[in-house]
């Protein structure tokens, strides 16, 4: 991003975006953790072909606003991450792409009570080639489904992480983000090991 | 929520206000409805580039600059400023590309050191 004027960028941001159906603990999960309280911005204009004439798009005589998640956590004086949930809702799904470009990776939630709901999130990540896990927010009435047969219901691949965890309980937070991270620097450490080969004689 | 589970805000609130802005976003951005793919990504951080001539600016992007004399992200921004975030994200890159704000971050990418930091820095938090 240094092309775009002033002297050189002395701070990095990190993105990790959170998707899920509505109502699985975005929210909860991004305030969980956050240092600032979540904020909200509107949904009225973006990329992706959407133009702000489509009217098919807005209710008549109204502006639609959706509330989008958003955190950030300051790791180092150089050093942020910031946390964007992505809506839940298909018809906000025009947003997508502008939230997850550039981002380090996603966290998928389910909810076991209706796994089916974040097929859409992970076919988005799939498709994107973007690093995501699943992380299963375990609701008191949900059923307690084995981690293996949440892998089996949304046919991911093993690589793919899958936790268990509450969204309310900053410490369980922490741990997803690391999993996430952890499986990145894993994939970090293959690609260099394969892009730089040990010197041979 | 129905199932009680947490106290706080629902996800993907959802408002209908009944009266919508009298100005359009495509009014704010001059006509332009779309982002580039050159636009600054929503977690940029900006800041207001000292002695920029703001006051030959209208009104959104003077307002841009006097919030950003901290650094602020894109996102945040849009959301104190009640701007869409394409909006935001649109005038802000305008604003740095003409010299008025200087961006302060680069996107991170997943390098092993830079990932070993974040980790680090959550277990620590």
């Amino acid at each position: 991003m240094s092309a775009v004027g002033g002297p050189p960028a002395t701070h990095v941001s990190a993105k990790i975006v959170v998707s899920g159906p509505f109502g699985v603990g975005k929210t909860t999960f991004v305030g969980a953790i956050s240092e600032i309280t979540p904020l909200r911005t509107e949904a009225a204009m973006t990329t992706a072909g959407f133009s702000v004439d489509d009217r098919a798009f807005l209710p008549d005589k109204s502006t639609t606003t959706v509330a989008l998640d958003f955190g950030r956590v300051t790791i180092s004086e150089t050093l942020r991450l910031y946390l964007f949930g992505t809506p839940g809702q298909d018809r906000f799904g025009f947003m997508w792409d502008d939230l997850v470009d550039g981002a380090l990776g996603a966290v998928v939630l389910a909810d076991t009570r209706r796994l089916e709901d974040c097929y859409r999130a992970i076919d988005y990540y799939e498709g994107q080639r973007v690093p995501f896990i699943v992380a299963v927010n375990q609701f008191e009435d949900g059923p307690r489904h084995r981690l293996d047969q949440v892998r089996a219901a949304l046919n991911i691949e093993e690589e793919v992480p899958i936790v268990r965890f509450d969204a309310r309980d900053r410490e369980a937070v922490k741990e997803v983000l690391i999993q996430l991270l952890d499986m990145l620097l894993t994939r970090s450490r293959q690609a260099v090991a394969v892009s730089e080969p040990p010197a041979t004689a | 929520m129905s199932d009680g589970r947490w106290d706080g805000v629902d996800d993907d609130r959802v408002e209908h206000d009944d009266e919508a802005s009298l100005v359009r976003p495509y009014i704010i951005t001059g006509g332009k409805t779309q982002a580039s793919a050159s636009d600054l990504p929503i977690e940029s951080v900006v800041a207001t580039a000292e002695g920029a001539p703001t006051y030959l600016l209208g009104f959104e992007r003077r307002e841009i600059t006097q919030l950003c004399t901290d650094p602020t992200s894109i996102a945040e921004v849009a959301s104190m400023l009640d701007l869409p975030l394409g909006v935001a994200r649109f005038l802000v890159t305008d604003l740095a590309q003409q010299g008025f704000l200087d961006t302060q971050t680069t996107a991170a990418t997943a390098e092993v050191e830079l990932l070993e930091q974040l980790i680090e820095g959550i277990r620590a938090l």
